[in-house]
């Protein structure tokens, strides 16, 4: 890519893409932590 | 996704487990311990904590109030009635015994109004509740060699427990040698050894209710405390047979299990 070009690209194209990358983020799988007492296996009570 | 910590029995390792979560940056915390949501009721005061198998959490200081918990520790509250409902099965399975020892951890002691709860469930039903506390592992055995000494006719084991948890298969095996009806310890039903386990089947499921509501954007605060609405008993006729007991019909008709 020419400087000229890159130029173009960094300051026009690559900010309209930020918040797409923003909103990716967000949509992260939401993440549960579970602490149990008992070894693996567990407890049913 | 499920990040899953296991204190492995040891509670002196809660407080470095909560911490990892707490780095993980999870968008709720779920936990089967009352001391675990205690604990990270204190380290965490934005993330919500569900908690499960507490008995009272009002008591325990964990929500303000049942219908509208407050702060961010909803969860799932039932034990208050369960060491009842086994006192009532031991009752019907061993009539002849009317001093039951209660086998107890007091450090595993889920609420404060635990062992008087169940002395008074005993009063309820005519039964005589005598104490067998157990606080380390090595002090089951004294504690049911007792029992058989002073001719206590059935015996209700403390559950749940971290302590008789681990040490479950011991316990077992003592009452096999004692000859001692009893109430299952902690574990996953009614093996060789003990006579008559009950618990409740929806806890975990309501949890995950209230986590996956949470995830989908309603308030912890807002969540009223939950309580179970299903409750099974498993009976081990093995077990009777070795103590001489005859299970009436009627109790077998209610079991949801039957060990053969």
């Amino acid at each position: 890519m020419r400087p000229r070009r890159l130029l173009l690209f960094v300051f026009t194209v690559a900010p309209l893409l930020w918040p797409v990358g923003a909103g990716a983020q967000q949509q992260r799988n939401p993440v549960v932590g579970f602490l149990g007492i008992a070894p693996q296996g567990g407890t049913r009570r | 996704m499920v990040e899953y910590r296991r204190a492995e029995s040891d509670r002196s390792r809660i407080p470095a487990l909560d911490a990892d979560l707490i780095g993980r940056r999870v968008d709720a915390f779920a936990t089967p311990d009352p001391g675990a949501a205690t604990t990270a009721k204190r380290g965490m005061t934005v993330i919500p904590i569900v908690f499960v198998h507490v008995a009272d959490p009002v008591a325990m200081g964990l929500v303000e109030s049942y219908n509208r918990p407050g702060g961010n520790v909803p969860g799932v509250a039932n034990f208050e009635g369960l060491a009842g409902k086994k006192l009532e099965a031991l009752r019907d399975l061993v009539p002849a015994a009317t001093r039951i020892g209660y086998l107890v951890d007091h450090k595993s002691s889920f609420w404060p109004g635990e062992l008087e709860g169940v002395v008074q469930a005993g009063k309820t039903l005519g039964l005589e509740i005598v104490l067998l506390p157990a606080e380390q592992p090595h002090e089951s055995e004294p504690a049911l060699a007792a029992a058989k000494g002073t001719g206590l006719g059935a015996i209700l084991v403390q559950s749940p427990s971290t302590l008789f948890f681990s040490q479950r298969e011991r316990i077992q095996q003592l009452l096999v040698r004692d000859v001692l009806p009893a109430t299952c310890p902690p574990g996953w039903g009614p093996s060789d050894g003990c006579l008559v386990d009950l618990w409740s089947a929806d806890e975990p499921y309501l949890a995950g209710v209230l986590v996956g509501r949470i995830l989908k954007g309603a308030k912890p605060a807002d969540l009223p405390v939950m309580r179970p609405t299903k409750f099974k008993m498993s009976i081990n006729t093995k077990t009777a047979k070795t103590l001489s007991l005859t299970i009436p019909p009627s109790i077998l008709a209610r079991a949801d299990e039957v060990i053969e």
